[in-house]
């Protein structure tokens, strides 16, 4: 896996020099790029990784249901990660595959209890947003008390809308769209990752996967 | 053309950076150590 994460760097290293021999580019602008390539790449490493398993399973509406779910809240409201570009891809192909299976193989539970775990969900996501929220990164830490009580706010803003969608869908259709409840599972996932266990289950799973992969992460992020 | 293609790409990176930046992480993937430059913006 080393070797997957120096081929990476490898073709940003090309990629900037590409840059660097065509434009009139200085040395902070080629960082940003440099982190800005870092992440799309990831994104689409974690994306492919996760939607090709799910593919395979069958499961895959129930998986991008999740992941979209997962990304809105999580840009607002923070969260675990690994310590490696490789290891945050694999851990999270396998538990959202998981999370994907997980709803796949049970029967749709009632209306009633559909709209029973939509509140608990929003009101475990209300708790630890606000105890944690924005929940940061050694990689990526937030200082700013102004931005992070905005980061917070807009996490309530973006579980506010998603119950208040639930509701509404609820009260115009007279019926739970499975949809909902994929998006349930992902926010109650989410809003663990942001709770102490949660950080300390993904490195658990960080350091597992390091042991698999023979590799020493960069950084616990 | 390719130099503007470039210059475009340029442009789409630093939106994505700014976009991160703003964020309280990257969305489904690894976070990577935010760079010096990026560093003093709120």
């Amino acid at each position: 896996m080393d070797y997957i994460s120096n081929k990476i760097e490898t073709l940003i290293t090309k990629i900037i020099s590409l840059y660097e021999k065509h434009l009139d580019i200085d040395k902070s602008q080629i960082s940003i790029v440099k982190y800005s390539l870092r992440l799309v790449i990831s994104t689409i490493i974690g994306y492919l990784l996760a939607l090709v398993c799910a593919y395979f399973l069958g499961t895959f509406s129930y998986v991008l249901t999740i992941m979209i779910t997962i990304s809105i809240y999580r840009s607002f409201s923070g969260g675990a990660h690994c310590s490696s570009m490789i290891n945050c891809a694999v851990y999270g192909m396998i538990i959202i595959n998981l999370l994907g299976l997980l709803v796949s193989k049970t029967i749709l539970p009632n209306q009633g209890i559909i709209l029973v775990l939509c509140f608990l969900a929003f009101l475990f996501a209300i708790w630890t947003i606000n105890k944690y929220a924005p929940a940061d990164t050694p990689g990526k830490p937030i200082e700013s008390k102004v931005k992070k009580v905005k980061l917070r706010k807009r996490s309530f803003l973006i579980i506010c809308i998603w119950y208040g969608s639930t509701i509404a869908w609820h009260f115009i259709f007279k019926e739970m769209h499975q949809i909902i409840y994929i998006s349930a599972i992902g926010i109650i996932w989410q809003s663990f990752t942001l709770t102490p266990i949660g950080y300390k289950f993904c490195h658990i799973w960080d350091m597992a996967l390091n042991k698999i992969f023979f590799i020493k992460g960069d950084m616990y992020a | 053309m390719l130099k503007k293609m470039l210059q475009l790409s340029v442009v789409f990176f630093t939106l994505i950076a700014f976009a991160n930046v703003a964020a309280a992480t990257s969305v489904i993937a690894y976070q990577p150590e935010l760079p010096e430059e990026l560093k003093d913006i709120e």
